[in-house]
This record gives structure tokens, sequence and C-alpha cells, in this order.
């Protein structure tokens, strides 16, 4: 079974669904193809194959709780005289096609008036009926054609998210500033070139060209260059020399000596100078801040809390926001949901997957009476809770509350602002020698040069080459799938000495693990009896045993039963089988305490068991070999049933650590912190998350980027967990060519130097030199970054 | 003479700061790829 799946392209591996003549890998991805073909949409494979998103089928999507009216009124945008509308955050867009389907619903649906895709926010807007269609229909609908829209307790809160428009605005006047004062200027560059006495129109009209200069730099000065003032300023304020002093220094510099020289006719001034600056400058800023637009990084635990849960009361179900849920409330708990806050189970048999809170990826069965902590995830049937802690105290919330979490974030561009200080001290000694030997040479020069010092060392190509660097590695790493927060983060990773890897769900893979089967072989017939009565069966254990069994064939089973929290049992031809616990099947097993097991029982007599055993990501122990130039450190929440793997797949100096609770991973990062090791925290996210903090660079890895994105440094994709020693790498190189540009620019700073410290620095040599070492040092740094990314041997599993 | 260029170029401007304002330059993705989707009904009646 090797065919692609038409729809979503993946290749199909479980069950394979005929229809219309085309192969399709599970029953939602046909159900889409139904959809799009009976409304003629069905341009939608033509224009990208595979562009189809696999519609999540094992969970069961509740979206009546959109219905309840204080609900409806957070989600929507704008509701009047039945007509809604309502944007939805939908991580999943991702291609032309999606932006065409999802603008399309009205070919769909009737009752949609029109929707609009923003693709950089991935948001989709639609406007529909509210008299015809419920707006829980609307997201079932959406969530049909594989377009879950997240609808949590983070998105009702950044509702008003306003977009920063200033920095555009700031290039835009930057920029017609610029371009009318060279208008001005370029008169006056010809003198230096002409012997002859300046011809009399130019003499004339001097005075104006110069004040008309004068007037356009000043909404350069006080608008456009204002953030670099702003940010030197506080850099003063903290004792703390950063890369926007000397460039503030320069400006100023630039713009008071240009006026004195304008006053007292002397030169036309460096005001073309000021206004390519903030110009380039403001587009290597801007160049830096599109780069991540649309990841969120700032998310906290309220992005995995649900917005409503139903409450029970008097017998009566009824959705109410997370917010309004309050001590001692009833609450009814699905199948895949979430349990928001500490409770006590009163009514049904719950399987909690604690793998958010603790990183332990088995289930664990409670009892009625037990309590159970908020972030687990119910798998089976519904449960009724009462509620015994608020939600913002519950032992999650705590543990995002740590201090970890407090600490400030002050790591910006580290390295220019260390180079920087050198720098300022260097340029002010050399201003300062270059003053006294004026003094005594020639007293009347000594303003002159050392302003021409000042001006021609403005260290603009210098803060140039990190941002453009930086940003284009950063670039470069989110097209191999890897997302960076911040520039900072880079500079980090090339510093970094040991590696922290969390077990579950880093170098395990959560979603699917190894089944393992122990016992007595069972033949071809009692395979496919036990996959017949495996049918029946909604626990997530039966499912993937179901998965995992390869024959095609069912037959059928009589007088099947399921005890919930136990197992089933079913009648096949005349045999009495038994699936389920050890209690169940009454085995007795010494050996096995810590591992996930189901048991199997034909006619009384214990065939064997099948052992559910973590399964580690493909490739994992060659890129551990390529990790050897770092100490390596393993912690996991889980027992040390896998002690034996893992120190097989890693070096034998690896220290490997079990049942670490999320306060002991904290702790250890502290710890090696302090010996002063530069530490990267490699998790999935919840249970490490103050681990991840800590650490110097934290890595969340995630099987879906979108969905799983807590506050982390960086996100790497499942698909490139490989080329991690590759990242590492180039994160290094990166900061060689940074080196590599500071040297660039500090030439030009010297030929610069030259001109200023004998007194003959024109503005002319001024308006040449400083743009084209800007300028080179933004095609050095593009060029570079770009060869050194096709040099790289990037181990990819998917594109 | 300058000051008709100047003054020309502020219109730009003031027409730039204007689009920036009401967010022209907020989403500069789906746009683009908005405008190659051939709209269904008229694809039809060429075709017929």
């Amino acid at each position: 079974m090797t065919e692609s799946c038409f729809h979503c392209g993946q290749k199909i591996e479980t069950e394979q669904v005929l229809f219309d003549e085309k192969h399709f890998c599970c029953a939602g991805c046909k159900t889409v193809y139904e959809i799009l073909n009976t409304t003629g949409l069905d341009n939608f494979y033509a224009m990208n194959s595979d562009a189809g998103i696999r519609p999540d089928s094992k969970e069961n999507h509740h979206f009546q709780f959109l219905d309840t009216p204080e609900i409806f009124d957070k989600v929507v945008d704008f509701s009047d005289d039945g007509v809604t509308l309502v944007t939805f955050h939908v991580p999943v867009i991702h291609c032309t096609s999606c932006v065409w389907l999802l603008e399309s619903l009205h070919e769909v649906n009737p009752n949609i008036i029109y929707s609009n895709v923003n693709f950089t926010q991935k948001n989709v807007q639609i406007s529909y009926k509210s008299n015809e269609l419920k707006l829980s229909e609307v997201a079932r609908l959406l969530t049909q054609l594989g377009y879950k829209p997240t609808i949590n307790l983070q998105s009702l809160d950044k509702k008003a998210s306003t977009y920063d428009r200033s920095l555009i605005l700031k290039i835009g006047v930057a920029g017609f500033c610029f371009g009318n004062i060279m208008l001005l200027a370029f008169p006056e560059y010809t003198l230096p070139f002409s012997n002859s006495t300046p011809e009399a129109w130019l003499e004339g009209n001097k005075e104006f060209f110069r004040w008309g200069m004068f007037l356009l730099s000043l909404p350069v000065m006080f608008f456009s260059a204002t953030d670099y003032f702003k940010s030197a300023w506080q850099g003063i304020k903290n004792k703390y020399i950063n890369i926007d002093l000397p460039i503030a220094i320069g400006f100023w510099v630039l713009f008071l000596r240009s006026t004195y020289d304008i006053i007292f006719d002397l030169s036309p001034g460096f005001f073309d100078s000021i206004a390519a600056l903030a110009f380039f400058m403001l587009i290597g800023k801007w160049f830096q801040q599109r780069t991540y637009k649309s990841m969120a990084f700032d998310r906290d635990y309220k992005s995995f809390y649900p917005i409503a849960v139903l409450k029970i009361a008097e017998g009566i179900e009824q959705p109410i926001l997370l917010s309004e849920l309050a001590k001692g409330d009833r609450i009814l708990i699905r199948n895949e949901e979430i349990i928001p806050a500490d409770a006590v189970l009163m009514k049904g048999e719950a399987m909690i997957d604690n793998s958010f809170v603790t990183g332990e990826s088995r289930l664990i069965p409670k009892k009625p009476g037990d309590k159970i902590f908020a972030g687990g995830k119910q798998s089976g049937q519904a449960i009724e809770l009462e509620i015994i802690k608020d939600v913002k105290q519950s032992y999650l919330t705590q543990l995002w509350n740590n201090e970890a979490f407090q600490k400030e974030e002050s790591k910006l561009n580290k390295l220019t602002n260390n180079i920087s200080r050198y720098f300022v001290i260097t340029i002010l000694f050399i201003a300062l020698l270059s003053a006294v030997f004026w003094y005594f040479h020639d007293a009347s020069e000594v303003l002159q040069v050392v302003t021409a010092i000042l001006i021609i060392t403005c260290p603009c190509a210098l803060a140039l080459s990190s941002p453009f660097i930086l940003g284009n590695v950063m670039r470069i790493f989110g097209e191999k799938k890897f997302y960076i927060k911040s520039t900072a983060t880079i500079e980090s990773l090339a510093k970094i000495d040991e590696i922290v890897f969390d077990k579950t769900g880093t170098i395990t893979e959560s979603q699917s693990s190894d089944v393992v089967y122990t016992g007595e072989n069972l033949s071809e017939q009692e395979k496919i009896a036990i996959k017949s009565i495996l049918q029946n069966s909604n626990h997530p254990l039966s499912r993937i045993l179901y998965n995992q069994i390869h024959l095609n064939e069912l037959i059928p089973i009589s007088d099947y039963q399921e005890i919930s929290g136990k197992g089933q049992q079913a009648t096949v031809n005349g045999n009495e089988i038994k699936i389920g616990s050890k209690s169940f099947v009454d085995a007795v097993d010494e050996l096995n305490l810590n591992q996930t097991s189901v048991y199997i029982s034909i006619n009384h007599s214990i065939k064997g068991k099948f052992e559910f055993k973590n399964h580690y990501r493909k490739g994992l122990k060659e890129m551990i070999l390529n990790l050897n130039l770092y100490k390596i450190a393993i912690l996991s929440g889980d027992n040390d049933s896998e002690k034996e793997n893992l120190k097989e797949i890693f070096p034998a100096k690896t220290e490997i650590y079990f049942n670490q609770s999320p306060e002991d991973k904290l702790q250890f990062i502290q710890k090696q912190q302090q010996k002063g090791e530069k530490v990267l925290m490699f998790g999935d996210g919840l249970n490490d998350a103050g681990a991840i903090k800590q650490s110097d660079v934290g890595i969340v890895l995630s099987e879906d980027v979108n969905n799983f994105s807590p506050s982390c440094d960086a996100i790497l994709d499942a698909g490139s967990f490989n080329s991690f020693p590759v990242f590492l790498r180039f994160s290094k190189i990166s900061i060689k060519l940074i080196w590599t540009a500071f040297l660039i620019s500090f030439l030009y700073n010297v030929v610069g130097l030259a001109f200023a410290v004998t007194g003959n620095l024109e503005p002319v040599v001024a308006a040449i030199l400083m743009p084209v070492s800007s300028i080179s040092v933004v095609i050095f740094s593009t060029l570079s970054t770009r060869l050194a990314a096709s040099l790289m041997k990037w181990n990819l599993e998917r594109v | 003479m300058v000051i008709v260029s100047v003054s020309l170029a502020a219109v730009f401007l003031a027409l730039f700061l204007i689009g920036a304002k009401q967010g022209q330059f907020d989403e500069d993705e789906s746009p683009a790829v908005r405008m190659l989707f051939d709209d269904k009904k008229n694809k039809d009646k060429i075709d017929t």
C-alpha cells in the first residue's frame, strides 16, 4: 500500500478508501473531496496537487458551546440584523489552494456571504447569515474541510491586536526626504570636481538649496530616527552602551555640524548623509521585523485551554466560559478534552494522559474520588468532575507562573552591543588624539576634525550587518522549518555547550508508539478475530492496536461487551476472546509494572500481551553522533523502563535522569547554568516549559508547528529534527559571517578616518562613502548567508 | 521647478502615508494569490 491519498498526499497506511476511482487515506479526506466535487470546487486539486489537509478524524469536535449567547458575543466581531462577521484563526492555512478554498466557502454553503483570508496572520474572516446558520455549524464546516479553527482563551483575550504601522510610516518619510535632499544636494556635489570658480547661478541659489535640505532633514531627525535616540537614551540611563548610542551620536553630530556649516556658509552640510542613513537603517529594521510576523511565541497556558466547558447544574448540561468556572462546579469532560482546573473525579472511568503536565506518556486510570490535575487529557468515555481549585490557582498555571517566566528578556543583539562598547571607546580615543594634534597644529580646525571623525565612524554599516545576516539566517531556518523567536537566539545557539533533551515527545514520537507482542504466537485467524473486536472500541489503545494489525479482513463477532477502564470481550467463531487490562483477563505478570500493555485471552487462557513502547525518532542515533562536540543530558518524566534503550543510542557519558518532575527539570538547568554552561533545552512544550524558559536557548519540537508553541526561543518541526546539528553549525557560521561584515565596515571606517583625521572630509566624500559602505555590507550579508546555506548538507524529511 | 518637484513628491508621500494608515501594507500575501484565481462563473461563460 504505497498509494498516496488523492486529497492530502499522505501515504496510505492503515486503511484505504476508494471513491470515484481515487484513493483516499481516510474517510475524512474522502468527505472533503465529496464536498468539493458536489459543489463544483474541484478546481482545488488543479492548482496544487496534494494540497488538502487531512481532517482530524480521531477527535470529536464539539462546537455547540459557540451558540451560547455569552460565548457567541465574545467570539464574533460583529452581529446585527441576521448578518454575523466572525474571524477564526486557522493555523493550517499554507498554500494558494487553501486561500482559494476558504474564499469559496459561499459556494459550499449558500448561507455564507463571503469569506476573506489573511494569509500572513492565518485568519479567515467569514460573514454569514446567522438566522439560517449557527456559528457552531460554520466552525464544523471548516473542520470538515480540514481547516479546524483554534478557539481558545487566548484568542479571546487578544481580540484587539493592533498592527504597528509606525515603522513603515517612518521609512516612507525617510525615503521621501532622502530623495529630495539628494536632489537639492546634487548641484554642490560638482564643486570639488570643477577647478573654475562656481557658476553664478549656483552661488545665487546656494542659500535656497541649503535651507531646503535643512527643512527636509527635520522630519528625518524628529520622526524617522527617533527610535535610535530613544534606545540610546535607554542605554545611557541603564549605564550600558548599545549600538544605538554611536548611531545617535552620529546623527546628532551630523545634524548640528551641518546646521552650523550652513549658518556660517562653510559647506553645504551632510544632510544627504543623514537622510540616506536613516532610510537604509530603517529598511534594515523592517527587514528584520517582518521575518516572523505570524508566529505567536508568547502564548501561555491559556492557549491550551478551551474557552468553554460543559457545566452540569441540576442535571442540565450547559456550556459556560472557562473564566466563569468556579470552585465547586460540576463539569463534563469528554474524550480528548483537557481538564481546565484541578478537580476530583465524580463519575465515570478516567484515563488521564498527563503528558502535558509531567511528560509521562502512559495513560493513568483514575477512580471516582481521585484527584485530577489541570492539564491532563481525558481518553475514553465522558467523565464528570468537581472543580476544587480556580483555573488560575491550578498546578499547571502555577508552573507557568514560576519565576523563570518572569525573567526579563534582555538578550538583544549581545554581540553587536559588545563590539559597540569597544567601538565607542576607540572612536572617542581617536577623536581626542586628533583634537590634541590639531590643537597644536591649527586650532581653528579642531572642531571640524572632531566632528568629521564622529560622522564618518557612525557605525551604520556595523549596525546593519547583524540584522541583515541574522535576519537572513532566520529566514533560511524558517524555510527549513526551524522557527526562531528573535535574532538574538542565533547568537545564543552558537555559544551552546550542553544540550538537554526531554524524552517523551522529543526524542520519542508522541503520536506513535511501537507495539510489541510477547507470548504465544497468534495465528492469522486469531489476529483477524482480535482486530474485528478492536474495531468496535474507541479506546485510544484499541485504536493504536487496531492500526498495528495489518490485515484487511474482518469477520463478524457476537456478544460484544466493553467494560470501560478494563477491556472488552466478544465471541468470535465460538471462541470467547478477552482483550484488556491485567486484572480483566486474570493475568499474572510480575515483570510488567511500568509498561502500558494490553492482554489477550482466548477461552480463559492467557495468550500474551501487547506492550506499548516508546518509538524513537528516525535517525536519532546519527543525529546524536553529529552532536559529539556537545555535552548531552536526558531528562525524562517517565519511569526508567527505557533506560537500556537510551543507553544504546546515546554516548556513554550522557547523563540520564528519570522520574523528573517539571520542577526537577528546571532545577537541573539552573544547576548546569551555575556551573557556567550555556544550556540548550530541547523539549515538547508544556511539562518542561519551566526548563525551556530557564535555559539559554529553549527549543520546542513540534509535530504541528502552529498548534504547539508555548513560550520558547525556537520551534523545530519534527520533520527537520535530524538536521538539528546542521542548524547549530549554521548558526556558528553566521556569527563568523557577522565578524567578516564587521571587518568590512571597519575597513571603510579606516578609509573614512584617514579623510577625517587629515581634515579633508568633504560632504561629497561622506555622501559617497557612507551609503556605499552600508550597501556593500548589506549585499555581503545577503549573498554570504545564501551561499553558506546552499553549501550546508540539510537533512530534511520534508521540505 | 524645485518647489514643484518637491511638492509633487510630497503629494505622493501623503498618499503613501494614507495608504499605510488604512492598512494597505498590513497584508501582502493573500491579495497576490487571490488575483490568480479564475472567477468560476465567468470562466464557464467563456467555455460555453
